[in-house]
């Protein structure tokens, strides 16, 4: 179908203008926002507020620490069960309940599922009211609001991802890569350990950074688990525009985060494109 | 597509039990959600005592939770036609026509996928703040059309990738205009895709909470958001009823999705 | 005038590449052409011009005198077989070959009729509600002329319909074709690598050559009378030696003494081309209107209708000959001593 000036102007017309009023302008706005001070004059406070002092290097950090941990997680839990998943179930069945169990999470809102976390652990929760039914414990134990309950329940949110993405590309491996290892003598660790996993890197970097992305600008979850003892760089920026109403801060805040984001893209596209030429293509 | 290498029982054991416990894992909060709103109780219990539907009447009579229920329908819905409206001759321009900027356009209206969405809700607050429109439902209405509409742009993409322009060719050279062909012939073909990508649209909206909290106010709420606002303060069987009925939801659109184009096929990258 | 398709100095650039370098064809009403090559060298790319899918670059093209340049495909006079079918894969064969009509108003009652006329012409009546990929690839093949043929164009083109087949369906479907190309009377414009194919089916045959037609003519004139090496080469199997000037503007065979009854004027260099077929092994007759070559036999092989083999002239020259079969061919073995032999009417001399 022959698309002319006129059809492309027309189809792409409606989008582009769409996009550009709500979502180009608006960050305009929010990047000349972050440069101004309450009078509207140019400034380069917030930033320099941000860099120097140490509070928000805290906030950053944890946020990363986070990030990291929930990767992690997901690798490790994730890779199994994209291997099993790919290589050890032929039932198609049983494939197809296993994608539903992965995707079925993905359908349900982070609170909803933060909310399962919490009727798990927290003090009024199930795991409390087994360990004091049991005569275990007289006080509720401080299972969520805690570093380590935020980066589990963001894990459980992420997972289906990594999954997702090792499981594509472990799909997509050349088969008969495989076999003429085994052909050539090696057992099924080394296989694994010497083709399948430094094959399967490109899913597993695709996955650790989406789930990093994902974790590191996460709100609801973290806001949820850390009962306000701990803070990420969301709820900061959540703190900003509706607590103490500082856009022009939280605007500051906003750019950076979207400039770490944007990094991490750019880093993944790139390892993306330099491993692209080392995979062996079927 | 199974590998027959012979791995021995023991590993097939040990990758099969991480890999059911991961699904356990999985499964875990969404089967204890669902379990406890069962409860007789007032308060949480699992395994729950006795069985009652209770929670979930209280749930379906009471106005502020119908009232989110049904602007959560309301919004999803046409922010998933807008975003149909919107995303489907975006695909259609940037698979088929090169232009300069091509490229760097089609980039661009898929970054929602993958920026903070906190960010994008508090740029849009900004906005409307200016505009006028803040904590409307039109704010609202635009902030989820620009998150969702990737999903229908990258599928409709994505059906366009492996596609035979023979046919097209073959009905413009029997006579059919461009509209006709595009209607009569490539729509059926890309069907599946842009069904998926409507899906994906309508399930995003309708579990979104970072863009809804910058556009809400107490009357206004969808329901995640609600939940999101009650959950601070105490949790409680309703609030479990009203959980599983999103879970439900989230069930049926799996299932809707694997029947029609089944679900490794839609969610693979390829 | 019988002219139906004009085809004026048509060039098309893709960037720096020359697809089309200029080319002029005319097409008579009701004829069966063939446009014949090796890929690559434009024929596509011109179906595809008269189809209306490529924009010339430059030049002309008329259907029935009107100027088409400016006429998108969908309201050309003509219709098009694609060379993997393109049939709809969500339409049954009645939706099919009913959509030409459909997009044409054409009522009811007339299209349903007219379905199962076409259908049975193509051999596959009763087959209007089964789906596409239910059927064979030669099955397909004749749903898609159906659904061409349905429209009664001024021209169908068909881009190498027949590429997919096996040999014997091939065969059977170059008869339909002409069959068909009878029974509709229509004008056919047939693009094609194969040369055995050309020869048989087409009236006129354009052989082309990156992007220019070297030779248009009929089938047999070009095979007895090819107009370069290339199309010697190409159609038909051919025998190229070269030849050298002697003295003048006689010829003889390169690294040889021997002088060939052909004359040639303007160029340094000739090439004598010989068929296989024309060439004889045994005493040769004592005609003054042949030319003898002695030679050895370098291998033989069977081919069914006869013995093919590569025989080395005395000039050093390794040629192919396929003489009539008899006894005294079969007894040849490899080493023997013969005489070649041919009309020298069967010779051509190029110096293309």
């Amino acid at each position: 179908m022959r698309i002319g000036r006129l059809e492309t102007f027309l189809l792409l017309g409606g989008p582009v203008l769409f996009l550009g009023v709500f979502f180009l302008v608006p960050f305009a706005m929010m990047a000349l926002a972050s440069m101004q001070s309450d009078d509207g004059t140019l400034t380069s406070s917030h930033y320099v507020k941000l860099a120097t002092d140490g509070y928000y290097w805290s906030v950053l950090l944890l946020t990363f620490e986070i990030g990291a941990g929930v990767s992690l997680l997901t690798f490790l839990l994730g890779y199994p069960l994209a291997y099993y998943l790919t290589f050890h179930v032929s039932s198609p069945a049983l494939r197809r309940i296993i994608y539903i169990i992965l995707v079925t999470p993905l359908f349900t809102s982070t609170i909803v599922r933060a909310f399962g976390w919490i009727v798990m652990l927290g003090r009024a929760g199930l795991v409390n009211q087994w360990l004091r039914g049991l005569g275990l414990i007289s006080q509720p134990l401080d299972l969520i609001y805690t570093q380590t309950s935020i980066v589990v329940s963001l894990a459980y949110t992420m997972l289906p991802l990594m999954v997702l993405a090792v499981g594509s590309v472990l799909q997509n491996m050349n088969r008969s890569l495989l076999e003429a290892a085994r052909d050539l003598g090696a057992n099924s660790l080394t296989t694994f350990l010497k083709i399948t996993f430094p094959l399967s890197l490109p899913g597993v970097v695709a996955g650790s950074l989406i789930v990093f992305t994902l974790s590191v600008s996460a709100y609801v979850t973290p806001s949820i688990m850390s009962g306000g003892r701990h803070l990420v760089m969301s709820m900061l920026i959540y703190q900003q525009y509706m607590v103490l109403f500082d856009f022009n801060f939280g605007a500051a805040l906003s750019i950076l985060l979207l400039v770490m984001t944007l990094l991490l893209i750019t880093a993944y596209v790139l390892v993306l494109e330099r491993s692209g030429r080392t995979t062996a293509a079927p | 597509m199974r590998l027959h290498l012979r791995s021995s029982i023991a590993t097939h054991l040990a990758l099969g039990t991480i890999g059911w416990l991961a699904l356990a894992f999985l499964l875990l909060p969404l089967i204890v959600v669902i379990g406890v709103s069962f409860t007789e109780t007032p308060y949480l219990k699992f395994p729950p005592q006795g069985f009652t539907l209770k929670w979930y009447a209280q749930f379906f009579h009471d106005t502020s939770y119908m009232d989110a229920f049904w602007l959560s329908v309301v919004l999803a819905t046409s922010a998933t036609l807008l975003a149909l409206l919107l995303g489907i001759p975006a695909g259609l321009v940037v698979m088929r026509r090169s232009f300069p900027g091509r490229q760097s356009i089609a980039a661009i209206f898929l970054s929602p996928l993958i920026l903070p969405m906190i960010v994008i809700g508090v740029a849009l607050l900004q906005f409307a703040t200016v505009a006028g429109f803040a904590r409307s439902f039109f704010a609202l209405l635009v902030g989820h059309v620009v998150v969702v509409m990737p999903y229908v742009m990258r599928t409709t993409m994505a059906s366009l990738h492996s596609f035979d322009l023979s046919i097209e060719e073959a009905a413009q050279d029997l006579g059919a205009t461009s509209a006709e062909t595009f209607f009569l012939v490539t729509l059926p073909q890309i069907k599946p895709g842009v069904v998926a990508g409507g899906l994906f649209a309508f399930i995003t909206s309708w579990i979104n909470v970072e863009v809804s909290i910058f556009h809400s106010r107490q009357e206004f709420l969808t329901l995640p958001v609600k939940l999101f606002n009650y959950v601070q303060f105490n949790i409680d069987p309703l609030i479990a009823a009203a959980s599983a009925v999103t879970i439900y939801f989230a069930v049926l659109a799996v299932i809707v999705l694997d029947m029609m184009i089944g679900l490794e096929k839609a969610t693979s990258r390829s | 005038m019988s002219d139906l398709i004009s085809i004026d100095k048509l060039v098309k650039r893709y960037g720096s590449v020359v697809a089309l370098g200029g080319v002029s064809l005319n097409i008579r009403r009701g004829e069966f052409l063939s446009i014949l090559g090796p890929s690559g060298c434009g024929k596509t790319t011109l179906l595809r011009a008269i189809a209306g899918f490529v924009e010339p670059t430059s030049g002309e093209i008329r259907i029935d005198g009107q100027l088409m340049n400016d006429v998108p495909p969908n309201r050309r006079p003509v219709n098009t077989v694609f060379q993997n079918y393109a049939l709809f894969p969500h339409m049954t064969v009645a939706e099919n070959v009913a959509f030409g009509p459909r997009r044409a108003g054409m009522a009811r009652g007339e299209i349903t009729r007219r379905i199962a006329e076409v259908l049975l012409a193509v051999g596959m009546d009763g087959y209007g509600d089964r789906y596409p990929r239910a059927l064979s690839g030669g099955q397909q093949q004749r749903i898609a002329l159906a659904r061409a043929l349905i429209n009664q164009p001024q021209v169908l083109l068909l881009d190498e319909p027949l590429g997919a087949l096996d040999l014997k369906l091939r065969k059977r479907m170059q008869l339909e074709l002409k069959r068909l190309h009878q029974d509709f009377a229509l004008t056919f414009v047939y693009v094609t690598h194969d040369q055995e194919e050309a020869l048989a089916m087409s009236d006129r045959i354009a052989v082309m050559k990156q992007g220019e037609i070297v030779q248009f003519d009929n089938g047999q004139e070009i095979y007895r009378n090819p107009a370069s090496r290339y199309v010697a080469d190409f159609i038909g199997e051919a025998n190229l030696i070269d030849c050298v000037l002697d003295g003048g503007s006689g010829v003889r065979l390169a690294h040889g003494s021997l002088v060939l009854p052909y004359s040639c004027s303007g160029s340094d260099a000739a090439t004598l081309m010989v068929r296989p077929e024309d060439i004889h092994l045994g005493d040769a007759p004592g005609d003054a209107a042949i030319v003898v070559v002695p030679a050895t036999v370098r291998n033989k092989t069977f081919i069914g209708q006869g013995w093919r083999l590569v025989i080395a002239l005395d000039t050093g020259h390794v040629i192919s000959a396929q003489p009539p079969a008899s006894a005294a061919i079969e007894q040849l073995i490899p080493g023997d001593r013969v005489t070649a032999w041919w009309p020298s009417e069967r010779g051509r001399l190029l110096t293309r």
